[in-house]
């Protein structure tokens, strides 16, 4: 019973930030329709930055973490200016904007490790003792990451349902065309979900960077994670990206009771790759219907 | 002569490199229910959406209050007063039927919004009933007067239907048909292309008959006695 508290517990701390970069990506991908790889480069980033401001200047956790988290936020909205948003005009945009997402990927890890080097990283907190939940031991900060992520997407929530700005972000994202011809301004639309997106990278960038290590590579299992969430939760649909979130962790915890815990990865990569086979619009997505016929 | 409310002239627009519309001419007057008939793949909803910069534009000139419209963005249209029913419902699949009437007066004032919805429901009282009903498990009936209510939030000076009575049972047709021609009664100039020819003629004041492209005849709802209209549109 111990130890299947545990794997749930550890189910919902890899979860919660599954599900946090999933619904960052599937937030952006419901507007931008292309797979944005750089999600992981604003991830990396916002670690790095919270590494920056809170180890090496040393200022408090409670100033260096929002502005790390500014900051992924602010290369978001950066890139998707700078790089995204000429290519949406190109006629083979799809394949031109995943290249540019992985170039754009590779060249800020690239920096990262000209910047802070190749060794690992860490914040140096002290090991705090784990608590006795259920039977499954968790530390304070495993605990921190497992209620921020439930209160981080309640927010999402509030504001996609209860505000004209959501309800017009869920209106692009269920069919561009239409919203514009509604008065909404696609690009603003843009903007907004590219910010919440990568804001959203950031805290899980920040999350991991303190209970974890931090590496200039932690980008692409972060990123591919989140993918793979997004996708089995339904892409495109954040409330369905979250729960493919915790899916995910969980299924991943739960599988390695029976199989050698090195099979993690592969126990999500074998679901994604099932649900792209047998069910493509995800376990929560619906299938769309086509934009405005010709 | 009033001036027209829209003119379009020597329009010639599309998609992408593909030119469908070859120059073709049309004039609205206030009030007017103009219907816009012709064969599958002639044009008849490129001119509606090009109106809402929703095609390529190659040449011509879109007048609305005598503004060209080729010089907005499609969002900054609505404002000019233009509303847009797009072809097979297009509804917001995911947001409620009140959400989706919310999305229709985006740029409105709260209380407006609130007021305007009240009217909506007078006009669809299915929609008050189904309000907080996923839009996207309406039925088709349902989904078409949602998608002419949410255009109508905006009381626009024009509204552009595209195909409304498309894939809807015949006595839904009705009804679309009846409330479209009260709309335009109520004052609101209606543009409307429409495959079911001899309802359309039925009710407009004008219509325009696009064939590969171009304007092939203009007139009044007598254009159904016309034998070639009778023999091509309206099962002879």
């Amino acid at each position: 019973m111990a130890v299947l508290s545990q794997l749930i517990a550890n189910g919902l701390i890899a979860g919660s930030i599954y599900a946090l970069m999933a619904a960052g990506f599937s937030m952006m991908f419901s507007i931008q329709r292309f797979m944005n790889i750089a999600h992981g480069a604003t991830y990396v980033v916002g670690a790095f930055s919270a590494y920056l401001f809170a180890k090496i200047i040393g200022w408090p956790f409670w100033i260096a973490f929002p502005i790390a988290i500014a900051v992924a936020t602010l290369l978001g909205i950066l890139i998707n200016h700078i790089v995204f948003e000429p290519l949406q005009k190109e006629k083979d945009k799809n394949l031109a904007l995943l290249l540019a997402s992985f170039g754009m990927f590779l060249l800020i890890e690239s920096i990262i490790l000209m910047i802070f080097g190749a060794d690992v990283k860490s914040f140096g907190l002290p090991v705090e003792r784990g608590m006795d939940i259920l039977g499954a031991i968790i530390t304070p900060l495993q605990l921190i990451i497992i209620i921020t992520a439930p209160v981080v997407f309640i927010g999402i929530w509030l504001f996609l349902k209860k505000t004209l700005v959501g309800k017009a972000l869920r209106a692009t994202s269920d069919n561009t065309v239409i919203a514009a011809t509604m008065g909404i301004n696609i690009r603003a639309m843009t903007f907004i979900s590219t910010g919440l997106g990568s804001a959203l990278a950031g805290l899980a960038g920040i999350l991991v960077a303190l209970e974890q290590n931090l590496e200039h590579s932690m980008g692409m299992s972060a990123i591919l994670k989140g993918l793979t969430a997004a996708i089995v939760g339904g892409i495109g649909n954040v409330p369905a990206a979250i729960l493919g979130g915790y899916l995910i962790g969980l299924a991943e915890n739960l599988g390695i009771w029976y199989l050698p815990s090195g099979y993690k990865d592969a126990i999500s990569f074998v679901i994604l790759i099932i649900f792209l086979l047998f069910r493509p619009q995800g376990f929560f997505g619906m299938k769309k219907r086509e934009e405005v016929a010709e | 002569m009033k001036r027209p409310l829209l003119k379009i002239s020597n329009l010639e627009t599309g998609y992408d490199n593909l030119k469908v519309l070859h120059g073709i001419d049309m004039s609205v007057q206030e009030g007017a229910l103009i219907a816009i008939i012709g064969p599958n793949g002639s044009g008849k909803s490129t001119a509606v959406k090009s109106v809402f910069g929703l095609t390529t534009h190659f040449k011509g000139k879109i007048r609305f209050q005598n503004k060209d419209l080729s010089k907005y963005k499609t969002h900054e249209i609505v404002r000019q007063g233009v509303a847009y029913v797009p072809q097979g419902r297009l509804v917001f699949d995911s947001l409620s039927v009140e959400e989706n009437l919310d999305i229709g007066g985006y740029n409105l004032e709260t209380e407006t919004k609130k007021e305007r919805k009240q009217r909506i429901f007078k006009l669809f009282p299915i929609l008050k009933e189904k309000r907080k009903h996923q839009a996207g498990f309406l039925s088709g009936g349902q989904q078409q007067m949602l998608s002419i209510g949410r255009a109508l939030m905006q009381e626009p000076k024009l509204l552009l239907l595209d195909e409304p009575s498309l894939g809807l049972d015949p006595k839904t047709q009705q009804l679309i048909f009846k409330t479209i021609k009260d709309i335009n009664k109520a004052g609101t100039t209606v543009m409307m292309v429409e495959q079911n020819a001899r309802q359309a003629l039925k009710i407009c004041s004008k219509a325009y008959i696009i064939e590969q492209g171009r304007i092939a005849a203009v007139g009044g709802p007598s254009l159904a006695k016309q034998k070639k209209v009778k023999e091509l549109y309206l099962g002879g």
